[in-house]
């Protein structure tokens, strides 16, 4: 069973979310231009989580978090066009922001740091992506522009070796760029592309509806991205580079927003259907395998009535909760998140959160949704 | 609700519910504007295509999908004057007081005779399947609404005739 925190009020919802390092923290954005810090975060009791910090240097809604483990710092962006990194004071024990200049003149949309902590992306509404890394002598963040994108860039996504960048983009197309910068990366490591400058790009493919998420396996091997036309593309990246091969699955549910690889063999999508969907592989061949959430027995909470009054009031009461159209569809929903998910965080061993504008925190425990964890290779 | 109407309105509920897949999508026209593309199609990538559903010539619903809201846009079944009449003062009443329906446009789109534009913010704080039902239950109601009054009329009409031929 999926394990459910009501942590916003569902009017407002959480539009991102980031853990730290050891998910003890979790910064979550409720749907405005404030990014909230969340302590004691291993509880599973709402009322032992702690607000410690509540940050609004934003002006407009916050669209993206990220926490890097390594460097302990946070990253995020707004529709303001801004970006903050975000560095803990210890001895004055509260977050101090940087201003980070972006030089987009749209807003942002996602922001994600390498996985060595060193530059962070940022997808942006005008059609380029900045690739920011610290200067130190003139302390401050720089970045750096890819472009050749002909829409918004929806979601961007690094490779392991922290040189290569996805992104997905409006304009129905996937791309891989080479992020490579003199300054901070000492060798130039590009898979199986002939080495290329920073903001060329190595590799593209379309799709045949927006681009709403990409996401690289954890060896850096595969290369995933979903189309809003329910659509799901693996890359494989193994053996070839220029001409690799391209697995398109079409499937059933509504479009996946966001996914991450939980581990190789397996990948979990997660958006509209409000239900996360598991893709694995088997052999070579990816494929569809289930929701992650099977349906729960519909809960009937008609109240008992004891007099005439109870009877009354539970009549009102049952009302309520159903709707107008309550011999079709139930009031409630059968899955946990009662909007579209956007947001997925891993949690590690093939854990991960989600949050949705229902203002929940949802976490997902893979060894409890009756998934075959060795056969995915989870560890 | 009669059985010849289920099909229609069971093709519009699962339309919309796979046309409502929208997503907050800050323009990349206009600097920190946030605005239904739909209505504004300033970009072509960022519609959908349109669907129209029609039960009859005259009953038909147009659905406008695009990256951040959708448009959805009901004729009325009119089969004489009267109910054009009917039809045109309702639903001109009810526009005037689109916003306590939240989703309701003060215009309809041409060609038909109500509209609803529902974006992402109204996805963000409602349930959106009790969207999707209410405006089916818009659908199913409006018919009996207008056949209602239509009945009414008559009915009134017969009674003042009476009358009226009373004096002869």
């Amino acid at each position: 069973m999926p394990k459910a925190i009501d942590l916003i009020d569902p009017v407002k919802g959480i539009s991102a979310h980031a853990w730290n390092k050891d998910r003890t923290q979790l910064a979550v954005c409720p749907n405005d231009n404030t990014m909230l810090i969340y302590g004691n975060c291993q509880a599973a009791d709402k009322k032992d989580w702690k607000l410690l910090h509540t940050l609004d240097e934003h002006d407009l809604l916050i669209s993206a978090i990220d926490w890097s483990p390594v460097t302990n710092l946070i990253v995020t962006c707004s529709h303001d066009r801004n970006s903050f990194v975000w560095t803990f004071d210890e001895k004055e024990g509260k977050w101090k922001p940087s201003l980070v200049i972006l030089r987009i003149d749209r807003a942002a949309l996602d922001v994600k740091w390498s996985p060595d902590g060193k530059k962070f992306a940022v997808a942006s509404g005008a059609k380029c992506v900045p690739v920011c890394y610290f200067e130190a002598e003139h302390d401050w963040w720089v970045a750096k522009m890819i472009k050749k994108h002909r829409s918004t860039v929806l979601k961007v996504a690094w490779h392991p070796n922290s040189q290569i960048l996805a992104t997905g983009s409006s304009d129905f197309k996937c791309r891989v760029f080479s992020a490579f910068v003199r300054q901070i990366d000492s060798s130039q490591d590009s898979l199986n592309f002939t080495p290329k400058a920073f903001a060329e790009d190595y590799w593209e493919a379309g799709a045949y509806g927006w681009v709403d998420s990409v996401a690289w396996s954890p060896s850096g091997n595969t290369l995933a991205f979903s189309g809003h036309d329910s659509s799901i593309q693996f890359v494989d990246f193994s053996k070839a580079g220029d001409d690799a091969p391209v697995e398109s699955i079409r499937f059933q549910q509504l479009p996946v927003q966001d996914c991450r690889f939980v581990s190789e063999a397996a990948l979990v999508g997660v958006g509209h259907d409000m239900n996360p969907l598991l893709f694995t592989k088997s052999g070579s061949t990816w494929s569809f395998s289930r929701k992650l959430e099977e349906k729960k027995a519909e809960a009937k909470v008609e109240k008992k009535a004891t007099s005439g009054v109870a009877a009354a009031r539970a009549l009102f009461q049952n009302k309520t909760s159903k709707g107008q159209d309550s011999a079709k569809t139930s009031d409630r929903l059968t899955t946990t998140h009662e909007s579209a998910i956007s947001c997925m965080q891993l949690t590690g061993g093939g854990n991960f959160s989600t949050t949705a504008a229902d203002g929940k925190v949802v976490m997902w425990e893979m060894n409890t949704l009756g998934v075959d964890m060795n056969a995915l290779g989870i560890h | 609700m009669a059985n010849t109407l289920r099909p229609y309105l069971d093709c519009v509920r699962t339309t919309l519910d796979a046309g409502l897949c929208i997503r907050n999508f800050p323009s990349q026209t206009v600097e920190r504007h946030n605005k239904p593309e739909i209505e504004v199609k300033g970009s072509k990538e960022l519609l959908l295509n349109p669907l129209t559903i029609c039960r009859t010539s005259g009953e038909r619903t147009l659905i406008e999908p695009s990256v951040n809201s959708v448009r959805v846009s009901v004729a009325i079944k009119q089969a004489d004057e009267i109910e054009e009449i009917l039809c045109h003062k309702f639903t001109r009443f009810l526009m005037q007081r689109s916003e306590q329906f939240i989703i309701m446009r003060r215009k309809p789109t041409e060609g038909y005779d109500i509209s609803f534009l529902i974006t992402h913010v109204h996805l963000e704080k409602m349930w959106k399947h009790k969207l999707v039902d209410f405006v089916i239950h818009f659908m199913e109601e409006i018919d009996k609404e207008i056949s209602g009054m239509k009945i009414a009329i008559n009915a009134r009409a017969r009674i003042v005739a009476n009358e009226f031929m009373k004096k002869f």
